[in-house]
């Protein structure tokens, strides 16, 4: 899940990046409203935290902007003045949460979480799927209880299939959403990643959750349960 | 005191001055021409006194003829006359004065005359006295003194009749006048009466500026008046807006530092600490943040009306609260308030925002009248309620019924703060829903 942090003060903005990346994001950042513009419309971003109160192009803007473009993430947009007109204006223009500063980092991230798992459809902090289960919020794997060894990328990787089941999702899309910008991409690493979670999650090749469908990219096939 | 006070006891202070003046002069002028006249008539009497009077050959005084007045004819009728030798060897009288003393005194040079007052058998009279002397035939003089006296009831009671018409006129004529001074006062002084009431409209919030056309002394008046509301005015947005700045401008550090220390695992107790101390001074800055904002009685808003901003409310919240289908009923039976458009969202907002927290489903929002031109605004929802033991701590800023949700813990103490300063009040209860009711209530727009 890749997600762009907007936001001018580059103390906090440096902090909510390594919160992010602490939980196991690929994170993009900008300190003023243009640059988030252009990043927006430019990468495929899974959400977006928004300080309102920035230089050049205010976050309402911003936001507005992006959704004129059909740029559909989620929005959290955080307020300095915790007015409630601003939180009105910075909802109505197109932003899904808000939170005031101050804030700690458990409640952020339950509101990113929150915000993308209502993206994916899901509900709950749990993902089902066959005989997995995914805690999103602990990134805790589990193969017919069995805990799974995943690094960040194959966390990644795999909780973005698990957001998307079904679908088929090529080498760009994931590399985009596991990825931040500055990162050398190399769609070979997707297959070594692929490759990977392939082994640790079906070792005797009985499941075959994940299918490659040569040329177009890979598809989550294990149905969801409960 | 009061202009009209001070104009009214001038003028009346003025008026007595001057009149009590004028009356004393009239009063005075009056007399003294009433006594000259007297004096003038007297004088006729006497020089009567002298054709009538003769000496005969013994030296003895007689009438040579009548005197010209019947009165001097009659016992006792005020009116006297008397001549009398200087040596005393005879003294003549008229009828009037058989039954009184004679007349004393006036030792009178011949041809030297003497107007006075003279207290004579017991009442006052003017006397009016001359020395002559008689040349008998033989050439010797006798010297005699002529008196004519007047019984000075007839005269005081004119100059008495006088003075009650004198000053029953004056003091009608000062009563008219104040009268007249007093509607001209009121009829002067009326549009700063009419600036005063419009003032009081100002203060009690049901316009922004003097708007009515005053004379010329008094429109300069208005119009700095208005100068200075403006700039207080804009003065206020100023504080505001450089306190939303500060506050912007202090909670990012803010947040960095509680960021900071949390992610610093090895917690101290010092670092415990600390968090507590940060977490205080943004509670103190959200809360003053708070209420310097708060416009409080909002003299520049009219009405102002509550669906639209309520329907806004409510579609955020269900935004934020997507995943949660919530119904939401508003009935509206007051459909606006008489408050700043932000205050309003700063308390809707707060009073929506936990109500969609705490529901399970179902909100209601209501406006009903209340007594004295407010409105009575309710939110309640079908989650579990404050307990009655809880419902004073959630008015205390700070204190968070359930820290479970998130909240800086400020927000119904925040409302209860506003409501106050619009003069309502706030109440938590149970409504016909499950869970808590919250009622605020507030001025009525018109």
């Amino acid at each position: 899940m890749r997600i762009l942090v907007v936001e001018d003060e580059p103390a906090l903005n440096a902090q909510l990046q390594n919160m992010l990346r602490a939980a196991g994001y690929a994170v993009d950042a900008v300190g003023d409203g243009h640059e988030a513009r252009y990043m927006g419309e430019e990468n495929p971003f899974d959400l977006a935290v928004v300080d309102i109160g920035l230089p050049g192009l205010s976050g309402v803007e911003v936001i507005r902007a992006w959704r004129d473009r059909q740029r559909l993430f989620p929005v959290l947009i955080l307020t300095a003045r915790g007015r409630w007109q601003e939180k009105v204006e910075g909802l109505e223009a197109g932003a899904d949460d808000y939170m005031v500063k101050p804030f700690h980092e458990e409640e952020l991230l339950a509101r990113v979480r929150a915000l993308l798992r209502r993206a994916s459809g899901q509900v709950k902090n749990e993902i089902r799927s066959g005989p997995l289960r995914v805690d999103t919020s602990a990134q805790r794997v589990t193969v017919e209880g069995q805990e799974l060894e995943l690094t960040a990328y194959e966390y990644r990787v795999l909780e973005y299939l698990l957001m998307h089941p079904g679908k088929v999702i090529s080498k760009t899309e994931l590399t985009e959403h596991i990825y931040d910008q500055d990162f050398d991409r190399d769609s070979n690493v997707i297959e070594v990643f692929i490759g990977r979670l392939r082994r640790k999650i079906d070792a005797d090749n009985r499941l075959r959750p994940i299918e490659t469908l040569r040329g177009r990219g890979y598809r989550w096939a294990l149905e969801p349960s409960t | 005191m009061s202009l009209q006070a001070r104009l009214m006891s001038a003028a009346l202070l003025v008026l007595v001055v001057f009149t009590l003046l004028t009356g004393l002069a009239l009063d005075k002028a009056f007399r003294q021409s009433a006594e000259a006249a007297m004096q003038d008539r007297m004088e006729g009497y006497l020089f009567a006194l002298l054709a009538a009077v003769d000496v005969n050959d013994r030296g003895q005084l007689v009438f040579g003829r009548r005197l010209p007045d019947v009165r001097f004819e009659q016992p006792d009728s005020g009116l006297y006359a008397q001549v009398r030798r200087a040596d005393g060897r005879s003294t003549l009288i008229s009828a009037s004065l058989l039954d009184h003393a004679p007349i004393t005194g006036d030792h009178l040079k011949p041809g030297q005359q003497r107007f006075s007052r003279r207290q004579f058998n017991g009442r006052p009279h003017f006397l009016l006295a001359y020395g002559a002397s008689w040349e008998q035939a033989d050439g010797t003089e006798i010297p005699l003194y002529y008196s004519v006296a007047e019984d000075m009831a007839a005269f005081l009671q004119q100059i008495d009749r006088y003075r009650q018409t004198l000053w029953s006129w004056l003091a009608s004529a000062v009563l008219l006048l104040l009268l007249v001074q007093w509607q001209v006062l009121r009829w002067g002084l009326r549009p700063l009466r009419q600036v005063s009431s419009d003032l009081a409209q100002i203060e009690a919030g049901q316009v922004a500026r003097l708007q009515g056309r005053y004379p010329a002394e008094i429109q300069q008046l208005a119009d700095k008046i208005n100068n200075l509301l403006d700039s207080t005015r804009s003065q206020l947005q100023r504080y505001r807006d450089s306190l939303g700045n500060m506050a912007h401008s202090l909670k990012t550090p803010l947040a960095i530092l509680t960021n900071i220390l949390e992610s610093d695992r090895q917690n101290g107790p010092s670092d415990a600490e600390a968090q507590q101390q940060l977490q205080r001074i943004r509670q103190i800055i959200d809360y003053q943040l708070q209420h310097a904002a708060t416009a409080g009685q909002a003299a520049s808003s009219g009405p102002l009306a509550l669906e639209p901003l309520i329907r806004r409310l409510i579609e955020a919240m269900q935004k934020v609260h997507r995943h949660k289908p919530v119904t939401v009923t508003t009935r509206l039976a007051v459909s606006s308030c008489r408050c700043d458009e932000g205050d309003a969202m700063e308390m809707l907002g707060n009073l929506i925002e936990n109500a969609f927290k705490w529901c399970n489903s179902r909100i209601e929002i209501t406006t009903r009248p209340a007594v004295g031109n407010s409105l009575r605004l309710c939110v309640e929802d079908d989650g579990p309620g404050i307990a009655e033991a809880q419902r004073q701590r959630v008015l205390v800023r700070g204190q968070r019924a359930d820290t479970a949700v998130s909240g800086n813990g400020i927000g119904l103490a925040m409302v209860q703060e506003i409501v106050l300063l619009y003069g309502g009040r706030l109440e938590i209860g149970q409504g016909r829903l499950t869970g808590a009711a919250i009622c605020i209530t507030l001025p009525a727009g018109k």
